[in-house]
């Protein structure tokens, strides 16, 4: 007989060989790859951490004002720090990000007030009307639609001959499903867009796991078909995470193109706000296991080794981001009460004419 | 003045408005080198620039995705979608993001983005290609939905549409591209959106139309003119939002109302005309509203397009239903 | 000072939840944030944590119970919450706004006080009010017995019967009183004075009478009118309906002679198309009509009404006879509606079944001929062997329009239908 034309076996494995994961530290902050550690200065890695126990303590609070009712939709993000604060800790203020809705620390940190994110999750208006200055979209709820925005963000500052400003975008495994997600990457590469797309694979979409979304080993190998480089990520350590994530962006705005970052994670509590019991579907062994990956527990390691962060700096810091996070809920609070006529206006630049008498109709409503 | 088709029109229409505002970008499927497919962006490709001119991948979404982020860039994105059947693959970007764009920002970001597309029955495609999918467009707030009748519109209409601060889809329907010609002034010139027009005054009754159907309702005017019945057409041009004062002022006048759509019967752009009227005007009527339109079937096979299709024939039918009520 | 605490929705619309158990006791000193209760909704088991510092006053639900959401579950004693009504579900209640209770549009429905509903499009109603005239009374003349813009108008001119007017068409005529004797109408009215009025009693004229009185002013003071007086000999046709009157019951009809009337009277107007027309005097145009309503004056308690067998060249003479009968309950039930007096051809008065001959029966305007049936009696005449016989003869008056048909056309008329009734079977054939 003669011989096969393709081993497809060995080329199913080829693939996966070609996405190892990049780690720098391992779970409990020990460094395993010192050659890629990133220029960071002492400063700037405290900054770093701080961030992540921001994030932490922003997690915390907004889970206890959901259920005190003072919050309305939220998505967890503990466990997430890393593949968060760490791959945002990277871009410029300049950089255009697209989130998700689980990705409201990285909006946070790139300039939205937290008061506006409390808004947002309690769906009021302001919560989306954003600083001029502040480069971002508003969360993007349709999951996978904000790779294809991204991708026409990052396209226009090619046109625009933007130097030094880049795009990114965030999804998760699941959204790594959606035909968006590759329509995005596929558009960036065929326009070589200066865009950074991240999967932020957390194992589940809602309940439904990883290996449910696809066959695909990796996430990350989505990016060979649309031409792009794609790495997959220790998602728990945020020194990997950076240093993946600078040289994406670096990639990127020097007029290569996109690259695509798997980032490998893990959310330690339910879906969302909205009743999800992750006990439904997610074992105990599998809590244990992510647990002990903490991001904040390598790095801490990691930093007080370095001498550089104590367990008094870090009460300190929570105290203080409490203090924020209690203030602007406060803020929240004294938001103004929304008006029909208001969105009728938003509709259009110039209302027509079906909705003239509509906003006639709800002003005089809105006036008593 | 020239003498133009209605895809030499917006043609022209593009040109000018691109040389004028540096802005403006065209893309979609096949609109390069080639053109696109009806030759809407002939020769702009050699003119602009691929910057400004690009075939994008086959992937209606993407393209509904980059005009998104290309206007947001501060450009003003002039996406084909090659077929109007092929909405479906782009509804989010279009209705569940472009629309809502003002709106969820609350003013501070708005969507100057155009959505052209060939759509319209009468041409032998195969599916998916005809449908008359406006009214689908129509029902989301925050879009603006406009269909020409006549090369001069087209022109200015468009130009209004590229200038627009909002999203606006703008459908152009297949049988007028190129089957009649009409004086079209050279230089540029706009026609208001949600402004419609009196396409032929009367005094009997009042027939309104939009796109292909208004060529229709003219030949039944003309016809019904020797019978001594004096028709007024008036031609929608915006769909969403409508331009109910220039209706109702109509049907003040000839107390009768005929509503003409080539879309099915059911929801949609006649039946949201009809009611508003209905409530507006219902003191002036003589006689009920009458409603030509497709029967609520998918759009038909080829060969039965032309069964399918409302014709002059109809909507002559109609009008003598209503004057004679 | 206490805070009440509300349950707040902590799933995604959820309504009501268990309290599954009570994290604190009484008494115990919270801080904001801390867990106070498990509350097990449809989904899940959620934590409720304390909105505020304080110190737990009281517990209001049981643990076990479930709770709507907003319905308060425990007092906290907290800083800056004096009797506190307000709480954290205080923003999610905000949007229903309260219904404004529309005035009740009852005064509309006040303005008509008859049940019956008018046919008329918005626009007319609308001219009508303009106008101050109430739609209710006046006479629909349009297609589908629609009141029609030009009604209102006919109305306010006066040009037009009410409808309580239009039922009224003459019978008392028997008298045989010319009709000079009726159209000699002063306007000037005077009162009836007699002096024997202790023997009088006096009765208002019902509104139908009134109505019935005008109409018949109106007829006779309009059409100068020809009356024809002749006879048929029926034989035939009274073994004709003999034979079929047994098949008409078993299908419920009742055949009487006025069906074969119908039919006649209709194949006359076919061939003098003048007897099935109206006078316009606004534009003084004849006005032929291409369908055949016929119809059948009856007498009722309430007075004269002429509901119409409409499209009756369309209908059998079952159909016809049923439709005669049916029409005939109504009349006596009060129950015609307008639509179904409307657009009549020619009339038929029919006296011979009270034992009446000639007559001259008046005309209903604006039709311009009216039939008056008599009596069949059995009359001595001359056959065509030119032998003396008894034959049953019915009685036929024919009065007409003369402004419209001439008398040589009545008469011949009159010729055509007495050939056609004294043999049915050209009925078959012709009819």
């Amino acid at each position: 007989m003669a011989k096969q034309p393709v081993d497809y076996g060995a080329l199913l494995s080829s693939i996966e060989a070609s996405f190892p994961m990049v780690q720098i530290l391992d779970k409990d902050g020990n460094v395993v790859n010192k050659d890629i550690m990133p220029d960071l200065s002492d400063d700037e890695l405290v900054e770093l951490m701080r961030r992540m126990v921001w994030s932490r303590v922003l997690h915390d609070r907004s889970m206890a004002l959901a259920r005190q009712g003072r919050l309305g939709f939220y998505a967890p993000t503990m466990g997430q720090e890393a593949s968060q604060l760490a791959s945002h800790f990277a871009f410029k203020k300049q950089d255009w990000l697209y989130p998700g809705y689980r990705d409201i620390p990285q909006l946070i940190q790139h300039g939205l007030p937290v008061s506006k994110a409390f808004l947002w999750s309690r769906g009021h208006a302001e919560g989306n009307n954003y600083p001029e200055d502040l480069h971002a979209m508003a969360p993007q709820i349709i999951i996978g639609a904000q790779y294809i925005q991204a991708m026409g963000n990052a396209v226009g500052q090619k046109f625009a001959g933007k130097e030094d400003e880049v795009t990114f975008t965030y999804t998760g495994d699941g959204g790594s499903s959606q035909g968006d997600v590759y329509e995005g990457m596929n558009f960036a590469g065929r326009y070589k867009a200066p865009i950074v797309f991240f999967i932020q694979n957390n194992g589940y979409a809602i309940s439904t796991p990883r290996e449910k979304q696809s066959s695909a080993a990796t996430l990350a190998q989505k990016a060979a078909a649309a031409g792009i480089p794609g790495v997959q990520v220790d998602g728990m350590d945020p020194l990997a995470m950076y240093a993946v994530t600078k040289q994406a962006r670096e990639w990127a705005a020097a007029g290569n193109g996109p690259v695509l970052i798997e980032t490998i994670t893990s959310r330690f509590g339910p879906h969302s706000t909205s009743g999800d019991d992750p006990t439904r579907y997610r074992e105990q062994e599998s809590f244990d296991y992510w647990e002990q990956r903490d991001p904040l527990i390598r790095f801490r390691n990691y930093l007080k080794e370095k001498g550089l962060w104590t367990d008094e700096t870090e009460e300190e810091l929570i105290e203080k981001t409490k203090e924020e996070i209690k203030q602007a809920a406060k803020e929240a609070d004294q938001a103004p009460k929304m008006k029909i006529s208001d969105f009728l206006k938003n509709m259009h630049g110039e209302p027509g004419q079906n909705t003239v008498d509509q906003i006639k109709e709800y002003e005089a409503k809105e006036s008593k | 003045m020239a003498n133009l088709t209605m895809i030499q029109a917006i043609t022209e229409a593009l040109d000018q408005e691109m040389s004028r505002d540096e802005k403006v970008l065209l893309f979609g499927e096949d609109v390069g080198k080639n053109g696109g497919v009806f030759r809407a962006t002939q020769g702009l490709f050699d003119k602009y620039g691929e910057n400004r001119v690009n075939d994008t991948p086959l992937a209606e979404s993407g393209i509904g995705g980059m005009a998104f982020g290309l206007a947001v860039q501060g450009f003003r994105p002039v996406m084909e979608i090659q077929f109007f059947g092929f909405i479906f693959e782009v509804m989010d970007s279009i209705v569940g993001q472009m629309a809502r764009t003002r709106y969820r920002t609350s003013g501070n970001l708005n969507l100057p983005a155009v959505i052209r597309s060939p759509f319209g029955g009468g041409v032998h495609t195969p599916e998916m290609h005809a449908d008359s999918l406006e009214g689908l467009m129509a029902q989301s707030p925050g879009l603006k939905v406009v269909i020409p009748s006549n090369p001069h519109d087209a022109k200015g209409l468009l130009t209004s549409a590229i200038r627009d601060e909002d999203p606006v889809v703008f459908l152009e329907h297949m049988k007028l591209y190129r089957s009649f010609r009409d004086e079209v002034p050279e230089e540029q010139y706009t026609v208001p959106l949600g402004k419609a027009a009196v396409a032929k005054e009367g005094s009997d009754v009042t027939v309104v139309a939009y796109g292909y159907m208004v060529r229709e309702a003219l030949k039944a005017a003309e016809k019904l003119e020797k019978d001594n019945l004096s028709v007024e057409v008036i031609d929608l041009r915006t769909v969403s939002p409508v331009d109910y004062e220039t209706i109702i002022k109509s049907v003040e006048k000839t107390g009768r109302m005929v509503m003409v759509q080539e879309a099915q019967r059911q929801a949609g752009v006649g039946n949201t005309v009809i009611s508003e009227v209905s409530q507006r005007a219902i003191l002036s009527l003589e006689a009920p509203i009458n409603f030509v339109s497709a029967p609520d079937t998918v759009y038909p096979f080829g060969q039965a397009e032309n069964v399918w299709l409302p014709n002059a024939k109809d909507i002559t039918k109609a009008i003598k239903e209503t004057t004679e009520f | 000072m206490a805070f009440i605490f509300k349950l707040p929705d902590v799933g995604e619309g959820m309504a009501e939840g268990e309290i599954v158990s009570w994290l604190v006791s009484e008494g115990d000193t919270i801080e904001e944030g801390d867990s106070i209760a498990e509350i097990q909704n449809d989904k899940s088991v959620e934590e409720l944590a304390s909105p505020v510092d304080g110190t737990i006053k009281k517990f209001l639900v049981e643990p076990g119970t479930v709770a709507s959401v907003g319905d308060p579950i425990v007092e906290i004693d907290a800083e800056g919450h004096e009797e506190d009504t307000d709480s954290a579900t205080a923003e999610t209640e905000e949007t229903s706004e309260e219904v404004e209770s529309n005035p009740a549009k009852e005064d509309a429905v006040e303005e008509s006080s008859s049940n019956k509903r008018v046919l008329a499009m918005p626009s007319v109603r609308q001219f009508a009010r303009d106008k101050d005239v109430d739609i209710n009374l006046v006479q629909a003349t349009g297609k589908g017995g629609r009141v029609t813009r030009e009604d209102i108008t006919n109305y306010l001119e006066g040009g037009q019967t009410t409808v309580e007017e239009e039922v009224a068409v003459a019978e008392e005529s028997e008298k045989r009183e010319s009709k000079q004797a009726t159209s000699v109408v002063s306007k000037d009215v005077k009162p009836f004075r007699s002096g024997r009025s202790d023997e009088e009693t006096r009765e208002e004229m019902s509104t139908t009478r009134k109505a019935i009185a005008k109409a018949m002013v109106n007829s006779t003071t309009t059409i100068p009118s020809v009356a024809l007086f002749d006879e048929v000999n029926v034989t035939k046709l009274m073994e004709h309906r003999t034979k079929f009157k047994t098949i008409a019951a078993e299908n419920d009809v009742k055949l009487t002679f006025l069906p074969y009337v119908v039919k006649a009277i209709i194949s006359v107007m076919k061939k003098f198309p003048a007897l099935n027309s109206s006078i316009d005097d606004t534009t003084d145009e004849v006005v032929y009509k291409n369908y055949f309503n016929i119809g059948i004056a009856a007498d009722t308690e309430q007075g004269l009404y002429v509901p119409v067998v409409s499209d009756a060249d369309k209908k059998s003479m079952f159909n016809i006879a049923s439709e005669i009968t049916e029409l005939g309950t109504k009349a006596h039930e009060g129950k015609l509606k307008s639509s179904d007096m409307a657009d009549g051809s020619i009339s038929i008065s029919n006296i011979g079944s009270v034992g009446g001959g000639w007559f001259t029966p008046i005309i209903n305007h604006p039709e311009v001929a009216i039939l008056g049936v008599g009596r069949i009696a059995k009359k001595a005449i001359v056959n065509d062997q030119g032998e003396v016989e008894a034959a049953p003869m019915l009685a036929l008056s024919l009065v007409f329009d003369h402004r419209v048909i001439d008398g040589a056309t009545g008469q011949k008329a009159m010729n055509e239908l007495k050939r056609l009734l004294a043999d049915p079977e050209l009925l078959l054939m012709e009819g």
